[in-house]
């Protein structure tokens, strides 16, 4: 067990589990899309982050995906360090800017207020809690950011490495029954987060409801508990999904209070 | 001829709403309801609902659950049932010691008659040194070696299971501190090649060398060690001046009553014992060489359980009925026995059943997948009929399975496999 948590790691995570599901805040939110909405071309925003892979999420009126489409102007976001780049997750920095000034304005018409949005879900207060359709999205979200994260940590920080060399190659399932199907790929002990089901999981962590994966999440619901009840299952090669636990619980030093 | 006996009318699966009631209770008052081994979650019980999760009583080879299901057992309580649960014998042994004392200001003496027979029946002890579980006697092995050497590294066997004790857990569990295993090193089984080199790379600072007498870890199949692998790790030791520690825990006993490293072929400087040392009484055993015990003798080692005389009384009764039944011979034949019996029954529906390690402490996977799933489905099939088995982890053979016994699991399995094979019509059959 790891005391401290990696700077570089979280940055990672704030990159490609936390900005990685605004596509799926896209699909799920109408008023993510209709911040979209006058996105007629699309728009590429590069991140700069020191000691972090370069990456660009593409946003158009149709979504938001990773790449970057050759012809789409970019607007290049640069921070001096990882711990730069979380504060500006956190709200506590502002980074710096390199585009045309029409370009800024999609930072602060569109960009800025689809994370504060995708916030908002991920840190839900009790009032929006009280809407079941909001409470649900909550919990979708939450857990694209978690299962994306499990990727991060099992590739990037120590504790995580170390839980993944002991995986062997194959797929894990991550499920809400009839609900959602997720999956962790392991190669030659490399994480890659896949979010489908896969065509042959050798091992599977299965939530029975939304409601019982969002209570899992937030810490409300004890996953023994669970385990011994149904709500939550394991099945397959039980050694790989307990890594994956670990891996599980590392994540939340990161993404937890 | 075929080894699977005739198929007898299909069994009623059983139920279990006593145990889920009494486990709904433990959940309020026990941390995980069961936690460890026993429990669901590290039982592997897939899927929970099959599974009893508390027992009511034991006899021979056999336990009632609470809603008085019977289980022909196969885990044997993850090992301490090596003569039959109750057995007469072992016993009468306890109660007439109870009789006279137990857990007193000062040992009994039977302490040093368990000892002598310690020393008299495993080949390399001349000691014997008593404490309660597993874990007590593999940590008192690493200690002995750390203070013998002055050295700090300890070598694992990757696939290991040495107890509980922080130092025997990894750098991603919970409540381990990382510099509680900043000092473990891990190669490979049967990788002399790889442990010659960590044994250069350390020179002179590896203390011990602990591993199990062959490979029978979780979720995979058991590995026995090849030829001239012991003694080539013995000549290695000896050549780096790191302590040979056996944990025979799990096997000690039920390969060779002279410890599992007689049974194959060489000799350990320190070998940890406790499942099968009583029968189910508690107590555990460090065993070692005579230099290296006056190392022991200067450990600040002791618990308030330690020397309590009933433990002592049951495993001199056991050890003595294990060697007047030639146990580890039978247990090669029952579980021989057994184990073509199972593959049998699999193969007649069309699956591949593999069995892997010592028979008496057999191994099993169905291979038709790489999942295990459809070894868990046959597992919860087996144990909702009454035979205990897990999906996880080596089983034991105990001297009281009778061959009856036997036949009666076949018809089991010959049913599971039946149902498993009905419920996947998408499979090819291997036949």
């Amino acid at each position: 067990m790891l005391i401290d948590t990696d700077p570089r790691v979280q940055a990672h995570i704030n990159l490609f589990a936390v900005l990685g599901t605004l596509p799926v805040l896209v699909e799920r939110v109408p008023a993510a899309r209709a911040l979209l909405a006058s996105t007629l071309t699309p728009v590429g925003i590069r991140f700069v982050v020191p000691g972090l892979p370069r990456a660009v999420l593409t946003f158009d009126a149709t979504g938001v995906r990773w790449n970057r489409e050759p012809k789409a102007p970019l607007v290049t976001l640069v921070f001096t360090s990882v711990a730069h780049f979380n504060r500006m997750i956190d709200g506590a920095a502002q980074p710096i800017p390199l585009a045309a000034p029409t370009r800024l304005r999609f930072l602060t018409g569109v960009f800025a207020p689809l994370t504060d949005l995708l916030g908002r879900y991920l840190q839900p207060s009790e009032a929006d809690l009280a809407d079941p359709e909001f409470r649900e999205t909550s919990t979708v979200l939450t857990l694209h950011v978690a299962a994306a994260a499990l990727a991060q940590v099992a590739n990037e920080d120590r504790s995580g490495r170390f839980s993944a060399h002991h995986i062997p190659d194959g797929d894990v399932a991550l499920e809400v029954t009839g609900t959602l199907a997720y999956h962790l790929q392991l190669r030659d002990h490399h994480a890659t987060f896949v979010a489908a089901p896969s065509p042959h999981p050798r091992g599977a962590l299965t939530f029975s409801t939304l409601e019982v994966t969002g209570g899992i999440l937030a810490g409300d619901l004890s996953a023994v508990a669970c385990i011994s009840d149904g709500r939550l299952a394991m099945r397959g090669v039980i050694s790989m999904v307990d890594n994956v636990n670990r891996i599980l619980d590392r994540v939340g030093h990161y993404l937890g209070k | 001829m075929s080894l699977v006996p005739p198929r007898t009318a299909p069994t009623t699966p059983y139920t279990f709403e006593k145990s889920r009631a009494a486990f709904d209770r433990a959940l309020s008052v026990i941390p995980s309801g069961i936690y460890g081994h026993q429990g669901p979650t590290e039982g592997c019980y897939i899927p929970q609902t099959s599974f009893p999760l508390f027992s009511s009583r034991a006899e021979g080879s056999r336990f009632w659950d609470l809603d008085d299901n019977e289980y022909i057992d196969y885990m044997c309580g993850y090992g301490p049932n090596v003569l039959g649960y109750r057995d007469p014998d072992v016993d009468a042994a306890a109660a007439r010691q109870a009789k006279l004392e137990d857990v007193v200001t000062i040992p009994s003496a039977i302490m040093v008659d368990f000892a002598e027979l310690l020393v008299d029946t495993v080949a390399s002890a001349d000691w014997a040194f008593f404490a309660k579980n597993g874990g007590d006697a593999t940590t008192l092995a690493v200690m002995t070696a750390r203070a013998a050497t002055r050295r700090k590294k300890i070598v694992f066997i990757n696939g290991f299971y040495h107890g509980v004790a922080p130092w025997t857990q990894k750098l991603d569990y919970p409540g381990v501190l990382e510099e509680e295993v900043a000092n473990n090193l891990y190669v490979d089984f049967n990788d002399l090649p790889a442990l010659e080199r960590l044994f250069s790379e350390h020179r002179g600072s590896i203390a011990g060398l602990i591993a199990q007498p062959y490979m029978h870890g979780n979720f995979t199949d058991n590995t026995l060690p090849e030829a001239g692998y012991w003694q080539a790790v013995r000549a290695l030791c000896d050549a780096h001046g790191v302590v040979l520690i056996v944990d025979d825990v799990r096997a000690g006993f039920r390969l060779d009553l002279a410890g599992s490293d007689h049974y194959f072929g060489f000799k350990a400087d320190l070998i940890c014992f406790c499942k099968a040392l009583a029968n189910g009484y508690n107590v555990s055993a460090l065993c070692g060489r005579e230099s290296l015990k006056d190392t022991v003798s200067s450990l600040s080692y002791t618990g308030s359980y330690w020397m309590s005389a009933v433990p002592f009384a049951a495993g001199i009764a056991t050890l003595t009925k294990l060697k007047q039944l030639d146990a580890p011979t039978q247990f090669q034949r029952l579980g021989t026995e057994l184990t073509t019996g199972l593959t049998s029954a699999a193969a007649e529906h069309g699956f591949t059943l593999i069995a892997s390690g010592a028979p008496a402490l057999f191994y099993l996977r169905i291979a038709d997948d790489d999942s295990l799933m459809l070894h868990q489905e046959w597992v919860a099939e087996c144990v909702r009929r009454g035979v205990f088995l897990t999906s996880h982890h080596n089983h034991f053979i105990n001297a009281a399975l009778t061959s009856a016994d036997i036949t009666r699991t076949l018809e089991i399995a010959h049913e599971a496999f039946g149902i498993v094979r009905s419920s996947h019509p998408e499979l090819e059959l291997t036949r």
